[in-house]
């Protein structure tokens, strides 16, 4: 029971996606009663506590979490919980769900992407190429200024629309899906896996560190609310009110050498020391 | 020491600093009115910074279970949320989940150390915390960080740059630092975990 226990809450901790990572509500439900019974697993509890508090992404991860659990502890779930929720019944399942993980594990998926926590979602890769007759790279170096970019798409989760937009060090913000307000974001539909999106783009960044904003949605957000939620409340508050409305997802990446203006519609972004 | 402080104060608190900053009036009315959105949003950045403090009154999993209770009532309770006209939303949560903690721990017949819990709760900590925080990293830094990786942890994890800054410092592609931080990580996990470095206990 100690070593399910402690396993469970290792898995609980070390998941990376806010909301798909971690337990289900009722197995954590299940650990907390045991560890309120169990000095020893409370305490492995309280230290993963402890090296959570350590890691450069802390508050972000310990918010993600903490919201998770909150969740899990509202009346709905509970009363789901007095349906008979038991921690053998969790036992059964976790071990019959890891089974299946097991038996039905994918193959490699030859993209590139990786569902991130487990589970699979929607993401998108930031892809760059430094010239057009060269062939793309993900961007996980800086990029220099004359580079093309692009994105591959895996929309596991079947969203119809993908808004695309770019946060420069200068603190501002380009276009790309819908390239100008007022216009939809991208139509994604069921792209395959790994599928590149249409466009490839030269933006005119200011150099040094850059935020790609993805969201994807189930109704097509209008670039214009984005733009005033990131106006008035900054890019991390906006992504954290705009994630609710499907999945959003931030890639940093850091644009090498300087630029000329390009004439587009750029504009501040309020506080945040980096974008 | 007074560079040690100093450089915390300049880095990884200066990100702590709109947590105390008002609400503004439009996020404060959808607040009020109940918007799951914004009070999941809210909760999501100011429950740590919450626990944090709370943790100077409970351990750290009933700081934990206070402030998520203190949540569950905000997301059903139209007159709760109305107390709350602006300010600091952390310092908000603690003062919802404080009475309610120690309550819920005497209840249990434990310990409560009844002046700590008089005391008012305030935002003075962080400095003592991050620096406890830094204490440990330097620690697990001298003992357990391969020498090609010092470099890394101390600009990511002890300095709390961003990866994409460390790469560019240190001019290391990004894909080897993911590699590097997932297995420190980890390293630092069964430290902590195993109780080779731990947190002095408060109080």
């Amino acid at each position: 029971m100690h070593g399910l226990a402690r396993w469970l809450i290792v898995r609980h901790f070390t998941a990376r996606q806010p909301f798909c990572g971690g337990l289900p509500a009722p197995l954590f439900r299940a650990v907390r009663r045991h560890i309120d019974q169990c000095a020893g697993c409370r305490e492995f509890y309280a230290r993963h506590i402890d090296w959570e508090s350590l890691l450069p992404d802390a508050t972000d991860r310990a918010g993600g979490r903490l919201l998770r659990e909150a969740l899990a502890r509202t009346p709905e779930q509970r009363a789901a919980e007095q349906r008979g929720w038991l921690w053998g019944s969790s036992l059964a399942a976790v071990a019959t769900a890891a089974l299946v993980v097991l038996l039905l594990r994918p193959a490699p998926n030859p993209s590139g992407l990786q569902a991130r926590g487990g589970a699979a979602i929607s993401q998108i890769e930031l892809l760059t190429r430094v010239a057009p007759d060269r062939p793309w790279s993900v961007a996980d170096a800086p990029i220099t200024a004359t580079s093309e970019l692009s994105f591959r798409l895996d929309n596991a989760e079947h969203f119809p629309w993908l808004l695309l937009i770019i946060v420069d060090s200068g603190r501002q913000v380009h276009f790309l899906y819908p390239a100008r307000p007022g216009e939809p974001p991208l139509a994604i539909g069921d792209r395959a896996l790994g599928a590149m999106l249409p466009d490839a783009f030269s933006p005119a960044l200011v150099p040094g560190p850059f935020t790609t904003l993805a969201l994807f949605s189930r109704e097509p957000i209008q670039v214009d609310e984005v733009e005033q939620l990131i106006k008035q409340h900054g890019l991390a508050a906006a992504l954290e009110l705009l994630g609710g409305r499907g999945r959003a997802q931030r890639i940093a990446g850091l644009w090498q050498a300087p630029v000329v203006a390009d004439g587009g519609r750029p504009w501040a972004v309020p506080d945040e020391g980096h974008p | 020491m007074f560079a040690a402080i100093f450089a915390l104060l300049t880095s990884s608190l200066a990100r702590l600093a709109p947590l105390a900053e008002p609400l503004p009036p439009d996020l404060l009315r959808r607040f009020h009115d109940g918007d799951a959105t914004v009070l999941a949003a809210l909760f999501k950045q100011h429950a740590p910074r919450a626990v944090a403090l709370m943790r100077r009154k409970l351990p750290s999993i009933d700081a934990e279970a206070a402030v998520q209770e203190a949540f569950v009532n905000l997301l059903s309770g139209a007159e709760q949320r109305r107390r709350f006209t602006g300010g600091s939303f952390a310092a908000f949560l603690c003062t919802l989940a404080h009475r309610r903690g120690i309550d819920a721990w005497r209840r249990e017949q434990r310990y409560v150390d009844e002046t700590a819990a008089a005391e008012p709760i305030d935002d003075e900590s962080r400095v003592d915390d991050r620096l406890a925080a830094r204490e440990l990293l330097e620690k697990f830094w001298q003992r357990s960080v391969p020498p090609a990786q010092k470099e890394y942890f101390r600009a990511r994890f002890i300095e709390q740059q961003t990866q994409v800054e460390a790469a560019d410092q240190l001019q290391i592609r990004r894909s080897t630092l993911a590699t590097w931080e997932k297995r420190l990580t980890e390293r630092l996990r069964r430290a902590v975990v195993s109780g080779e470095i731990a947190f002095v206990a408060q109080g």
